[in-house]
């Protein structure tokens, strides 16, 4: 049965005094049995650190890690039965691929004859029956990487962990390994706790992903509640390719209410938000650039030109110059409407609109209605 | 449970221990108890030491031998690494091109630093003996000498024999190192001074020079201290003569400890030589801080 | 004009070369000349007279042999404490934090300027007072003095080089650290560890300052220093010091050139 893991204010420092890096920021949260569980964010977010600190590489600062309800966080890696695979595969090079994948089984003491057989077993679940005879040198990229996995999976640990598994493999082989890697989640039961930098990964695999910055989670949900409802600035941007635009608009006050004025444009702001807008005279509007539409100009419109037209196959990526002198990225279907340098309209659905805090950047709303 | 910060302490004792209680026993020891000795009057007849204060370096100091066997020291390090360089420089110029049997030709230039300064001794010394040697042979039979000349027995020429004998011995290895660096210089630095007009000495001196400047002057300052050091090639050949015309500092060392039994004497002799080292290391480290590509933050 | 050039580059090569190459050749030629022929100039550049008298007088008419076995037990024991002391301390230099590496480092470095003549002479005194003169412990101990220094440097660069993400999937897998290093660690530093090994043998065996001052007792004395008797003693029998010269060179040269790519790396490191 797998484990749940709990953090409880973990927390890590790096060196001593002022010039101490603060990796993670007392980090609470819990991970359920069997949940596939992603931390992303930038490169030096912490991400890492807490894997490592899960898996007992890395000693806390201060705070507790529990598996289920077992306090590990004093056992060393040996003794926490947890797998883990590394960015950079870490095969012992000296070794064929079956006594690589068969190492766990030979430190735990099995016998020869045991460890055979399930080392075949899981060969053969990764497509590698045929190797196990050569040596790490001798695979591709996604054949070592699937090497290690093997090594990972064969003492059916109750937790395993990956740091950035994929980021060393092209994309094509990423995207296939992505599904191995969900199929092999399906058929283990075991609560994987995976890191990215790559949130199209994150999003794809993912039970519920933490979004990390500066060692802090910013927001631990599902991939779709992130999505559409990001809890701030950060985590809206950080999600979703191409990047949601943020524009900087005022708040007026209507004879209605308060309303967004943006690029020039009027925007109805519905009933329910209207109290968190109170005493705000600026917000930070946000829109991901699938959500705009090019029309023709007009009033009631934002306008501007097409600055430029970047072909992507079905789609088009449009950089629009709005009048005011804003930028603003559109992602339409491919078409000849509207070539570079043409007059345009851009029109948002209420919908599609977030507001920010202009200060502490949280979303005040996810949609204008 | 063992506690993780004991067990984490043994590793670290367990793993530098050795090597640290080595270095201090082996090398650092020996200096420390030579500058000791060094305020002492010992010699090989009387087991017992008896305190001199200054004495050993005031009288060292101020005879001649200490300062001329200091000069020659600096002459034949000066000699030698200039040999070094030279040779050094000429051979890495000439074999910086890519051809068959280049390999064959680096092993080659490898060889005279792997042998013992003893071997190499005794082949100059064959090669140079004045009755038998084939280098006076051929110097006679070409005509540009009229007697064999004594290289290493010569009181004009036994510093520059051993000079050139230390030249080879080094020579090639610096032959290597400079090599290395020349052949890691970006080719197309040439081909942008060839364009803007510079002809092949000025590409000499605008290109290579500068990107051999920090080679030559590790391996200046390496060698000058291991040459200014030296005892070993010197008295295989000479034994510090003729007339002591070869005696450099380490040989005056030796011979107040082995000839005259002096062992203060010898101490303080050795003390100076650790200082003009003090020095040439402190210079070394402010100008290049070898530790730096060590990792030693972590 | 570029024809001359590129002519009078080669000529010059070639000369080098000859300086380079020469003595050699000569060593190995003399080495194989009859007795006779040596004394009575003039000498050939070539010859076909050749034969391997000199040879067999240094192994029956001479303590060859005795100091070939001395200098192999001094290098062997150069060898055994140099990797065990300096793979430790790599090992343990890299993996953890602690104060003090950047004096260790210093120190390291400086020790390995400190010339044989300066330490021989106080070893000299030292090892009287221990009665470890003329004992094969002393000698190894005086060779590690001259290798060691050198040999941390290597391994601690060495090591750096080796990823610790191994260590990290061995424990992970269940390892202990000590399982860790003995099977995954040390497999993957060997070429460091080779070049170690070659580096002490090379200082041990071609030592002459320490064998000479340490080893009175011509029993105990190392192939440099009983070459260097040969030339004094036996008036100067020169086809059978080459013959020894030869023999003393070719066990440096075979360890290297067999195990050449490991010693490049380690030449690499210490420039």
């Amino acid at each position: 049965m797998a484990f749940s893991v709990r953090l409880e204010r973990l927390d890590k420092r790096f060196g001593r005094g002022a010039r101490a890096v603060h990796a993670v920021r007392e980090l609470s949260l819990e991970i359920g049995e069997r949940e596939f569980f992603t931390f992303v964010g930038p490169s030096g977010c912490g991400k890492t650190t807490t894997l490592r600190m899960i898996a007992g590489l890395e000693t806390p600062t201060s705070g507790r890690i529990w598996f289920g309800d077992t306090d590990v966080t004093a056992l060393p890696p040996q003794k926490r039965d947890i797998a883990m695979v590394f960015q950079d595969v870490a095969l012992f090079p000296y070794m064929t691929v079956r006594d690589n994948i068969a190492y766990p089984l030979r430190i735990a003491g099995l016998s020869r004859a045991q460890v055979d057989d399930k080392v075949e077993r899981v060969a053969a679940t990764l497509g590698l029956a045929d190797k196990l005879g050569q040596k790490p040198g001798q695979l591709s990229g996604g054949q070592q990487q699937r090497v290690a996995i093997g090594r990972a999976i064969i003492k059916e640990p109750k937790v395993l962990l990956m740091d950035e598994p994929l980021s060393a493999l092209d994309a094509r082989l990423r995207v296939d390994m992505r599904t191995e890697i969900l199929r092999l989640h399906r058929e283990i039961s075991a609560t994987i706790v995976y890191v990215t930098h790559d949130q199209v990964e994150a999003m794809t695999m993912s039970t519920r992903v933490a979004v990390m910055d500066a060692g802090r989670a910013l927001q631990i949900d599902p991939p779709r509640t992130l999505f559409r409802r990001p809890a701030d600035q950060t985590v809206a941007t950080f999600i979703g390719t191409p990047a949601m635009n943020v524009l900087p608009a005022s708040v007026v006050t209507t004879p209605s209410g308060p309303a967004i004025e943006l690029l020039g444009q009027r925007l109805a702001v519905a009933l329910r938000h209207h109290a968190a807008l109170q005493g705000l005279k600026q917000v930070d509007v946000g829109v991901r650039p699938q959500a705009v539409r090019l029309v023709a100009p007009g009033p009631e419109r934002v306008r501007g030109r097409v600055f430029l037209r970047e072909p992507l196959g079905l789609e088009d990526e449009v950089l629009v110059e709005t009048d005011g002198g804003a930028r603003v990225k559109v992602v339409t279907a491919a078409g000849e409407e509207f070539p570079e340098g043409a007059a345009v309209g851009l029109e948002l659905g209420p919908r599609d609109v977030y507001l920010f805090h202009p200060e502490s950047k949280t979303t005040i709303c996810a949609g204008l209605d | 449970m063992v506690n993780p910060r004991a067990e984490r302490r043994v590793w670290v004792l367990g793993t530098t221990g050795p090597a640290l209680l080595f270095l201090a026993v082996v090398a650092y020891l020996p200096i420390a108890y030579a500058v000791a000795l060094s305020f002492f009057k010992k010699t090989a007849f009387n087991p017992a030491m008896k305190w001199a204060g200054v004495d050993n370096y005031r009288f060292i100091l101020e005879e001649p031998e200490l300062w001329n066997a200091f000069g020659r020291s600096v002459l034949f390090t000066v000699g030698s690494v200039a040999l070094q360089l030279a040779l050094g420089l000429v051979a890495a110029l000439l074999l910086n091109r890519a051809f068959r049997g280049l390999n064959l030709v680096r092993s080659l230039f490898v060889l005279p630093y792997l042998l013992p300064s003893i071997v190499v001794a005794l082949v100059f010394q064959w090669l140079l003996s004045p009755e038998y040697g084939v280098v006076n042979q051929v110097l006679m039979q070409t005509g540009l000498v009229a007697r064999p000349i004594n290289f290493f027995g010569g009181l004009g020429t036994a510093m520059w024999a051993v000079i050139g004998m230390a030249g080879w011995q080094y020579g090639s290895f610096a032959t290597l190192l400079i090599l290395a660096r020349l052949q890691a210089i970006n080719p197309k630095l040439y081909e942008a001074a060839a364009v803007s007009g510079a002809g092949p000495l000025r590409a000499f001196w605008d290109v290579t020079l500068p990107a051999l400047r920090t080679t030559l002057l590790v391996i200046a300052l390496l060698r000058g201290i291991w040459m200014f050091n030296k005892f070993d090639s010197i008295w295989l050949v000479t034994h510090g003569g003729p007339l002591k015309h070869t005696e450099t500092l380490p040989l005056y060392a030796y011979r107040l400890a082995f000839e005259e039994f002096d062992f203060g004497l010898a101490a303080a002799a050795c003390s100076v030589m650790f200082v003009v080292l003090l020095v040439g290391a402190v210079v070394y480290f402010k100008l290049f801080d070898p530790t730096r590509e060590i990792e030693v933050g972590r | 004009m570029r024809q001359l050039q590129a002519y009078a580059t080669l000529a010059l090569l070639f000369v080098v070369l000859a300086i380079v190459a020469f003595p050699f050749y000569w060593m190995v030629l003399s080495s194989v000349t009859p007795r006779e022929a040596l004394f009575q100039p003039p000498y050939k550049f070539v010859r076909l007279d050749l034969s391997l008298g000199n040879y067999r007088e240094l192994f029956f008419a001479t303590e060859f042999a005795r100091y070939f076995v001395n200098s192999l037990i001094a290098a062997v024991g150069a060898i055994v404490l140099n990797v065990v002391a300096a793979t430790l301390a790599g090992y343990g230099l890299t993996r953890f934090a602690f104060a003090g590496k950047k004096p260790f480092a210093f120190g390291t470095l400086f020790s390995y300027m400190f010339p044989p003549m300066l330490m021989a002479i106080p070893l000299y005194i030292l090892f009287s007072a221990l009665k470890m003169r003329n004992t094969y412990t002393g000698l190894i101990l005086a060779h590690m003095a001259i290798s060691l220094p050198l040999n941390i440097w290597l391994m601690w660069q060495y090591f750096q080089i080796v990823p610790q993400s191994l260590e990290e999937a061995a424990w992970v897998s269940g390892a202990s650290r000590l399982r860790a290093l003995r099977q995954v660690c040390l497999p993957s530093a060997r070429p460091g560890i080779l070049s170690v090994a070659i580096f002490s043998f090379a200082l041990s065996w071609n030592d002459f300052t320490f064998a000479f001052i340490l080893q009175t007792d011509r029993k105990m004395f190392t192939l440099p220093v009983g070459l260097a008797t040969f030339v004094e003693q036996t008036g100067v029998h020169w086809g059978m010091v080459m013959a020894a010269a030869v023999l003393v060179s070719v066990p440096t040269f075979l360890l290297v050139f067999f195990l050449q790519r490991y010693l490049l790396s380690g030449l690499r490191a210490t420039g």
